[in-house]
């Protein structure tokens, strides 16, 4: 995670902009570049398993973004560890 | 026989004449007697040549006859020179043998040098006759001027004297001794008043002895003696006569010359004694002016000064009494004014007493103020080092400035309170000023357009859009009316214009979702900004009253 104290508050769009951006394309390449290994090496150079790990790979990217654009939580998804540790230090 | 007894009275009479004078004076002048005293000398001869040596011893014991002759012999160049001189002389010693003619030569002779030596004589003594004499007469001039001479020295009268003394004496001596007693009663008894009479007198004693010495009858001595008295009276009437005639006549004109004196003498006393009187009226006169001058310049003088007095007195009074006046005068002044002044300095000191409370009053209030200015303009000045530091066109911490502050306005309740809402962070780091805020706005404008079409938790894909999107949108500018992003940052941009900050964040806090955080950053800084300068303000305000 990117500081945010030492980013002036018109700039938090940006950097969110430039992070998902760059996640997508590392996520992206990741998914094609396994896919293209697997059909090579298991499925006898088919194309449909590098067009389903890039898929695969956007589909990270994309989730990631979605995530830092909205940091609302969805319950029920993240695991709370913080709730143990403000019962804890309730009681 | 009267002749020749004659001449031998006049030989005899010249030869004493001429004894006296050559004994005195042995000079020219005795010219006239030299030629008798040959007379005399040849007549002696002459006797002594019929004497022979009788004479001589006779001669030599008398000592008369030396008397007599030694001037005569002493004299004989005088002599010389007479018989070389004088003819008449060798006439009269002719006159023996021509007999009547030398006699008539020898008057006329004898005659003129008697009329000469009275002459002489009479010139001594009348002065017109002299002064006639010697004009006319030849040579007379001088023998009247050594007679007179002569006459004056008193040496005739001496002469006289002592001719008459020796005279007197030889005709005792030889009468006592050689001739008889009835001869020198004779001639002891014969005096005359005339000298030469008395000297012939003695002559003819002296002859008379000869004749006696020589036996000759007496009786021509006496008759010669005879004779010789009737010749002395009759000299003697004749002198008288002589004498009062002169007398007369002197005694007429004596008169006359008295009158004349006297009435010269009463002209010119007159005179004098009119000129005296003048003189002494003048004088009287000039005495009675001065003494009349003198008595009134005494009299103004004295007028004078008693005036000076009178008015030195007044003067000396005057002053005194002016003097009093002036001192009772100066006294009373002098008290009043004292009295007045006493007054004076009494009011004067409680009002200076008054005034001093008043300027201890003051001074103290003075002092406060003085303090309080003191405070006042470390505070002002601590005040506009702040706004100083708050102004500049960049961010500068005012940290120490805020310190100092504190520390001036201690007492200052306001400004205390008003700088503990400062931010400790804000002071260190400083504040933006309006010129960043206004640049850094239009940045922050253009993150809020590329964001003003999110909606509220807005996934990937609304981001997207509106990133793509408000590059299409129009700007709006001016004072907007609408709720809608653009619209209030246009009233934003509006009012920084306008150098309004307070009033563009209060429009810009109205956005909400995306935006406002977006601008928070922006806002924070705004409201920094303008925390602080409303608290210098407020401080001010503080200060100032």
């Amino acid at each position: 995670m990117v500081d945010k104290e030492n980013i002036p508050s018109e700039e938090i769009l940006n950097e969110k902009w430039d992070k998902c951006i760059s996640n997508f394309l590392v996520k992206t390449g990741i998914g094609l570049s396994v896919g293209i290994i697997a059909s090579a090496l298991i499925f006898r150079k088919r194309t449909w398993p590098i067009a389903m790990s890039t898929g695969f790979g956007i589909g990270v990217a994309y989730a990631d973004c979605q995530r830092t654009f909205v940091p609302t939580p969805i319950p029920g998804v993240r695991i709370v560890k913080a709730y143990k540790n403000i019962i804890s230090d309730e009681s | 026989m009267f002749n020749a007894r004659l001449v031998l009275r006049v030989r005899l009479g010249m030869q004493l004449v001429q004894v006296t004078t050559t004994h005195t004076h042995p000079s020219q002048y005795a010219k006239p007697y030299r030629i008798f005293n040959e007379g005399a000398k040849r007549f002696k001869s002459k006797k002594q040549k019929d004497n022979g040596n009788l004479n001589d011893t006779n001669v030599d014991k008398t000592s008369e006859p030396k008397i007599i002759e030694e001037p005569i012999l002493k004299d004989p160049p005088i002599t010389d020179v007479a018989t070389s001189k004088n003819p008449p002389i060798s006439t009269t010693t002719k006159k023996k043998t021509s007999g009547s003619y030398s006699k008539y030569i020898l008057m006329i002779a004898l005659l003129g040098g008697v009329c000469y030596g009275g002459a002489v004589y009479h010139s001594i003594h009348d002065e017109k006759f002299r002064e006639k004499f010697t004009k006319d007469v030849p040579g007379a001039n001088q023998v009247v001027e050594y007679v007179d001479g002569l006459y004056k020295q008193g040496t005739f009268h001496h002469l006289k004297q002592q001719a008459s003394e020796l005279s007197a004496k030889t005709i005792d001596f030889e009468l006592d001794k050689k001739i008889s007693p009835l001869l020198t009663q004779e001639i002891h008894t014969f005096t005359s008043e005339e000298p030469i009479i008395n000297e012939l007198y003695q002559t003819i004693n002296q002859l008379a002895s000869i004749v006696k010495e020589t036996d000759a009858s007496s009786d021509i001595i006496l008759k010669a003696k005879e004779e010789v008295k009737r010749l002395n009276d009759r000299i003697n009437s004749s002198r008288t006569e002589i004498y009062s005639l002169i007398d007369a006549a002197l005694k007429e004109q004596e008169e006359t010359f008295n009158t004349l004196l006297e009435t010269k003498k009463r002209s010119l006393s007159e005179k004098l004694d009119n000129s005296e009187k003048e003189k002494q009226n003048l004088k009287d006169e000039f005495e009675k002016s001065k003494q009349l001058l003198l008595k009134q310049h005494k009299d103004l003088t004295d007028e004078l000064s008693r005036q000076a007095q009178k008015h030195a007195e007044e003067l000396r009074n005057t002053l005194i009494r002016e003097g009093v006046r002036m001192k009772r005068q100066w006294i009373r002044e002098i008290k009043s004014r004292v009295e007045q002044e006493r007054d004076g300095r009494l009011a004067n000191l409680e009002e200076l007493n008054l005034r001093l409370k008043q300027l201890q009053n003051l001074s103290v209030q003075n002092v406060d103020d003085l303090d309080d200015r003191i405070k006042d303009l470390r505070l002002w000045r601590a005040l506009y080092a702040l706004k100083n530091a708050v102004n500049q066109p960049h961010r500068i911490p005012f940290a120490n400035e805020v310190a100092t502050l504190k520390k001036e306005a201690s007492t200052d309740e306001l400004v205390t309170v008003v700088l503990s809402t400062i931010d400790d962070s804000v002071s260190s780091t400083g504040i933006e000023s309006v010129s960043n805020l206004v640049a850094r706005f239009a940045k922050v404008r253009e993150a809020v357009r590329s964001a003003s079409l999110v909606p509220e938790n807005g996934g990937l894909l609304p981001h997207a859009l509106s990133r793509v999107l408000y590059r299409f949108m129009f700007r709006k500018h001016g004072m907007m009316e609408g709720d809608d992003v653009e619209a209030v940052l246009a009233r934003v941009e509006h009012h920084l214009k306008e150098h309004d900050l307070d009033k563009a964040t209060r429009e810009l806090n109205q956005l909400k979702g995306w935006p406002k955080t977006i601008t928070s950053d922006w806002m924070r800084a705004a409201r920094d900004h303008l925390e602080v300068k409303q608290a210098i303000q407020v401080c001010f305000l503080g200060a100032v009253f």
